[in-house]
């Protein structure tokens, strides 16, 4: 059930407090999408019914941290969703992609139950990522939604660690340039 | 400007998650006392956080729910007597802590253990040197079934209908299965028919 930014800000700081109810507004409001996050980023069911479950611990835990001033809702339970997913990811020598193909393909629906602004936000970005040219914009996006590391992304494009990494370094900083802050 | 001092390139890296294991857990150790640090990667996040928006979410099975109800009424590490999740401190239980996984896990080590001893017995029985394998030890099992749907035409894999996706993903499965399992020719077969219907 798709909340509201404020709603969403006020289940999570009542969950802050104990209300279990408010926790299970907080879940069925995000899981979906977080879901769909960490079983990217991991490629394999078992290992994002964990990471999910650690993830939303997590949120039962530490929910009282989640400050509205410096952060969105959903970007603060995505990074925990994230960090905790490429932590996981990272212990594994070889991921298997098991059967799902689709979680290969780079998001491209939008989605419909975020706000105008972050739609603003997102467009902004999307303009800055453009001017890196189509192939630094796929190997950001690819990082991104695919947690994947400089290594593995060197192996699949046949060129040098280093080369990678100077690549990364230079999108980021161009991005920051590009988005003024 | 050193590596160490690129501290805006560090935080971008960690957040777009392109660090090795070792990376994550120095940045992750080092954001707690440099605060230059913890703030851009705090940016950081704030400037690729519309990027979630994108992402199309996937409905998680029922099971996982119930099973973090059960870890809160578990008493969670530190819930208080009400049941409200501890402040402060709060550290998270490691993803493998669990006493009840653990006991799965050694029990099917204790049982692994078992079959190798007697294997190991047999063949020093029958003075049997085991086949070696060396093509497949250089095969990697999960890099060919990670490339095969890397590298597939994404506009013909757009077109293929759900059953016949699933199909090519099961044959996916097998050849990454036999890979496994050591059946090079099985593997090999496989894998040479996926990589023909990829464009």
């Amino acid at each position: 059930m798709p909340l509201s930014r404020n709603e969403l800000v006020a289940a999570l700081q009542h969950t802050a407090r104990g209300d279990k109810a408010a926790f299970e507004a907080v879940y069925k409001a995000t899981s979906v999408k977080l879901y769909g996050i960490v079983l990217r980023i991991l490629g394999r069911r078992e290992l994002a019914d964990e990471v999910l479950q650690e993830v939303y611990f997590r949120v039962w835990q530490r929910a009282g941290d989640f400050d509205p001033a410096s952060s969105s809702p959903i970007t603060w339970l995505a990074t925990i969703a994230r960090n905790l997913a490429l932590d996981e990811a990272r212990r594994k020598t070889a991921r298997s992609l098991e059967d799902f193909p689709e979680i290969l393909q780079l998001p491209s629906n939008d989605d419909q139950s975020a706000t105008h602004e972050r739609n603003e936000e997102l467009g902004r970005l999307y303009a800055c990522l453009d001017g890196l040219g189509a192939d630094r914009k796929e190997l950001v996006l690819l990082v991104y939604h695919h947690g994947m590391t400089r290594d593995e992304i060197a192996g699949r494009l046949g060129r040098p660690v280093a080369t990678v990494k100077t690549w990364l370094r230079r999108s980021l900083a161009q991005l920051k340039d590009c988005l003024g802050r | 400007m050193t590596e160490e001092d690129d501290i805006e390139g560090l935080a971008g890296e960690y957040v777009l998650g392109s660090l090795s294991a070792d990376e994550r857990r120095e940045v992750e150790a080092r954001r707690r006392s440099d605060r230059a640090l913890e703030a851009a990667i705090s940016a950081w996040e704030r400037r690729l956080g519309p990027l979630i928006d994108r992402e199309p979410g996937i409905v998680p099975p029922a099971h996982v729910y119930e099973r973090i109800l059960s870890r809160i009424a578990d008493g969670n590490d530190g819930d208080d007597e009400d049941g409200r999740p501890a402040r402060g401190g709060g550290d998270v239980v490691p993803l493998r802590g669990r006493s009840g996984r653990w006991r799965v896990v050694a029990a099917g080590l204790v049982g692994l253990a078992a079959c190798l001893a007697l294997v190991i017995g047999w063949l020093d029985f029958v003075n049997v040197t085991p086949p070696r394998g060396p093509v497949l030890a250089r095969m990697d099992c999960g890099g060919l079934y990670k490339d095969f749907w890397m590298q597939f035409d994404r506009d013909r894999l757009a077109k293929i209908p759900a059953d016949q996706l699933a199909g090519l993903s099961r044959m996916a499965l097998r050849a990454h299965d036999a890979c496994q399992a050591g059946d090079e020719q099985d593997a090999k077969a496989l894998f040479d028919k996926l990589g023909r219907m990829q464009h």
